[in-house]
C-alpha cells in the first residue's frame, strides 16, 4: 500500500507538474491551435487541472475548489468573447 | 489480492486523458477526452479521502464541460451561417 503522508503527495505533485508542462506546450504548439481559438481554450483545461493537482498535494482543498470554479467562470467569459468576435468577423 | 494500487490507476487515467485531449483535433473529441482527465482528478481527490471535495469538484467539471459544449455549438452555428463550415 502507498503511505498517505509520503508517497501519495509525491505522486500527486509530480503528476501535476507533468500536466502543467504538457498542457502549456499543448496551449502554445497544439494541433490546429493557431487556427481555432476554441481549441486553445480547451487545451488550457489540462494545465488548470495540473494546478489543481499541485494544490491537492499540499492538502489545500479550498484552493482546489476555488480554481475549478474560477475555471468555469473564465470559460464563460472567454467563450462569450470568442462568440462576439466570430459575429463581428474580427477574429483574424 | 490487489495487484495495482488505486492511485496508479488514477495516474494512468490522467495521462491518457491529457495526451488524448491535446492530440485530438475535433473539438467534441477534445472535450470528451478532457472529461476523462476530470474523472482522474476526482479519483485522485477521492484517494485523499476528501469525499465532499470530490463531490463538489465533479460538479464543477460538469459545469465547465456544459459551458464548453454550449460555446462550441454557438460557434459552429455562426460558422455555418457564414458558410465557412463545409
Amino acid at each position: 500500500m502507498l503511505s498517505p503522508t509520503e508517497t501519495l503527495p509525491w505522486i500527486t505533485f509530480y503528476l501535476g507538474i507533468t500536466l502543467l508542462i504538457i498542457g502549456s506546450l499543448g496551449v502554445v504548439f497544439g494541433p490546429k491551435a493557431s487556427k481555432e481559438p476554441i481549441i486553445r481554450i480547451i487545451n488550457l483545461t489540462a494545465a488548470n487541472n495540473g494546478i489543481a493537482l499541485i494544490f491537492l498535494s499540499y492538502n489545500y482543498t479550498l484552493a482546489v475548489l476555488t480554481i475549478l470554479s474560477v475555471n468555469a467562470m473564465f470559460d464563460i467569459l472567454v467563450f462569450r468573447v470568442i462568440i462576439r468576435l466570430e459575429e463581428m468577423e474580427a477574429l483574424y | 489480492m490487489i495487484l495495482i494500487d488505486f492511485p496508479y490507476a488514477v495516474v494512468v487515467l490522467v495521462i491518457v486523458g491529457t495526451i488524448g485531449g491535446l492530440l485530438q483535433t475535433r473539438p467534441i473529441d477534445k472535450i470528451l477526452m478532457l472529461a476523462v482527465l476530470g474523472d482522474g482528478l476526482v479519483g485522485m481527490i477521492a484517494t485523499y479521502q476528501y469525499l465532499d471535495v470530490a463531490m463538489a469538484s465533479s460538479f464543477m467539471t460538469f459545469v465547465g464541460i456544459i459551458i464548453m459544449m454550449i460555446g462550441l455549438i454557438r460557434t459552429m452555428e455562426i460558422k455555418k451561417a457564414k458558410g465557412e463550415l463545409h
